[in-house]
């Protein structure tokens, strides 16, 4: 059970993966009316807004799903056990945009605007700037080895990627105290310990980095402040 | 059950039956009209039907199938004063469908507990029926949600009005989240699932999905075990008083927006049209199936006890 961005293409349309092409018409349709117009059944729920991220992703997977080759190829990728998870994260996207990969800034300014040479850019560079999100994420976990997620780090970790707090706020709709609160190490302005909790995975979560990592961490420097002070 | 195993030990002794519970929030969106009518289609099929006016505020399922008020009623059974369910159970002049009618006092009997519904379950499975349908009555309220919880099928009868639909997902939430507290015993946990309960809560989180992704970081057991949950969790969708194909189709929509939404996937059984010959026989006191079996929306009823009992989805292809 997912949100809906995390959810693959099927999972998008509301069709099972062996659906025939006709059925992928029909909840492609279904969604088109559901979730474009003024629908009585979404507005309580959804916002304008949410429903227009809902009708890119309808898009997105009608576009895949629909052609038989560009299906295949998304089915290969599935199977490949890219899990859906990993497939399209959003929380992941906006430090991507805001921090675009080193390599790929670098190859830019190498590269020169002509086409022949482009084509003969060396392979490796050329994969990292294709690799999918989800393989940068792991990349970036794998270079935090060793480090201990204290809320110093975090602030670093998020300094590093240009991300306001104001925007971690937003997306994470965590308020903005307690982030930095919880970046300031204020462990005695924090809010309770299950809601911390909480707040952590949320905030690690959009950041890209090992959410539970970052959760076990900061709770070891929380209660050992908290006890020191008992 | 609604949820397709359950763990309330409720006892079900020899009962072999099935028990659907009708409900949906709103007020007047055509439950007991449905309920009843639903109960002659499976007592046409040859089938034993009990039909249980459980609307402890409004009880008025007698009146929808001309049977005049009885003199004992649910609530004799539940402040003891007869011993058994069979006591209060009243025959309603059609082959194969008896009745117990609801609790008129209902200031008392609001104030059910969970013993006491149980042993109400309990007694109802005494009762030598293939159905027992529960009417439910409007609102939220622990006795409505509990009954509809205590169904082997959950049926959410809405209809093409915003009113109607808002209620509808407020009662979804409410039954869902009032399962989810049942289920653990976890105090923070309990609490958190009730700070959800209102939308604006401080922790941002809005949807079963994100309370179930908070749940699983402070305990990943209990987390798992919400997920079951809601894949379990499949109540069936109907929408009444349709006008238009448009109408028919916000069946679609809100199944669509309940998956995306909440993560529950509901099954959409069916509608039914609005129609004048409905409402006559509503004053007439006569059951609408009896009066026009031939009619359109009595097929819809047919179409949807059909699907309901075949676990389907109502057919595109099909419909009127
Ligand atoms: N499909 C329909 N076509 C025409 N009229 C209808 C239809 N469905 C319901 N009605 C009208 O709506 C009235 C209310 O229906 P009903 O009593 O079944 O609602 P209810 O949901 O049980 O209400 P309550 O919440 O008060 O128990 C009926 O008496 C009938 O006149
Ligand atoms: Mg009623």
């Amino acid at each position: 059970m997912k949100k809906f961005n995390n959810q693959n293409y099927y999972e998008i349309l509301e069709v099972k993966e062996d659906a025939s092409y006709k059925e992928i018409e029909d909840a492609y349709k279904r969604a088109k009316e559901t979730y474009s117009g003024e629908s009585l059944a979404t507005y309580s729920l959804f916002t304008a807004e949410e429903c227009k991220e809902i009708l890119y992703a309808v898009e997105d997977a009608y576009r895949i799903l629909s052609f038989s080759k560009t299906r295949e190829e998304y089915n290969k990728r599935l199977a490949a056990g890219l899990s859906v998870e990993d497939l399209e994260p959003t929380h992941i996207e906006e430090p991507a945009k805001t921090a675009p990969p080193i390599v790929a800034e670098s190859w830019k300014e190498i590269a020169p605007e002509n086409k022949e040479t482009m084509q003969c850019a060396p392979a490796p560079i050329k994969t990292a700037v294709e690799m999918p999100k989800a393989v940068q994420t792991n990349k970036e976990a794998e270079s935090f080895e060793g480090v201990e997620f204290r809320g110093s780090i975090l602030k670093i970790i998020r300094e590093r990627r240009g991300i306001s707090l104001n925007l971690v706020a937003e997306k994470t709709k965590i308020n903005i105290n307690y982030l930095e609160n919880i970046e300031a190490e204020k462990y005695h302005q924090l809010p309770a310990e299950v809601f911390l909790k909480g707040y952590l995975f949320q905030y690690a979560r959009f950041l890209g980095i090992d959410a539970k990592k970052v959760v076990e961490d900061y709770m070891r420097f929380y209660s050992f402040n908290n006890g020191e002070k008992k | 059950m609604v949820f397709e195993s359950g763990d309330n030990g409720n006892g079900r002794g020899s009962f072999n039956g099935q028990i659907w519970a009708i409900g949906g929030g709103k007020g007047g969106t055509g439950k007991s009209l449905i309920t009843s009518n639903l109960g002659i289609c499976l007592s046409r099929a040859g089938k034993e039907v009990l039909l249980v006016d459980a609307d402890l505020g409004g009880a008025n399922l007698h009146s929808c199938l001309g049977t005049s008020f009885p003199n004992v009623t649910l609530s004799d059974f539940i402040r003891k004063k007869v011993p058994s369910i069979k006591n209060v159970t009243i025959n309603t002049g059609i082959p194969h469908l008896s009745l117990i009618s609801g609790a008129e006092d209902y200031l008392e009997v609001a104030n059910t507990n969970y013993a006491q519904k149980m042993r109400l379950l309990k007694q109802l499975t005494y009762v030598e029926s293939d159905y027992i349908l529960l009417d439910l009555g409007a609102g939220t309220s622990f006795n409505t949600l509990d009954f509809f919880l205590i169904a082997d099928c959950g049926i959410i009868v809405v209809t093409p009005e915003p009113t109607s639909i808002e209620n509808a997902y407020r009662f979804i939430k409410s039954v869902f989240y009032r399962r989810l507290k049942r289920i653990v015993n976890n105090h923070g946990i309990r609490e958190i699932i009730a700070e959800v309960m209102d939308r604006k809560n401080e922790l941002g989180i809005k949807t079963p999905i994100e309370l179930i992704s908070h749940i699983e970081v402070i305990d990943k057991a209990i987390g798992q075990r919400f997920k079951e949950e809601v894949l379990k969790f499949k109540p069936k969708l109907i929408i009444n008083s349709v006008r238009t194909r448009g109408d028919i189709n916000i069946g679609f929509s809100i199944k669509s927006t309940c998956l995306k939404y909440f993560g529950i996937n509901m099954t959409y059984v069916g509608y039914v049209e609005y129609d004048e010959s409905i409402w006559q026989a509503v004053r007439r006191r006569r059951p609408f199936l009896l009066e026009y079996p031939n009619s359109r929306p009595a097929k819809c009823m047919e179409r949807i006890a059909k699907n309901i009992i075949m676990n389907k989805e109502l057919d595109e292809e099909f419909i009127l």
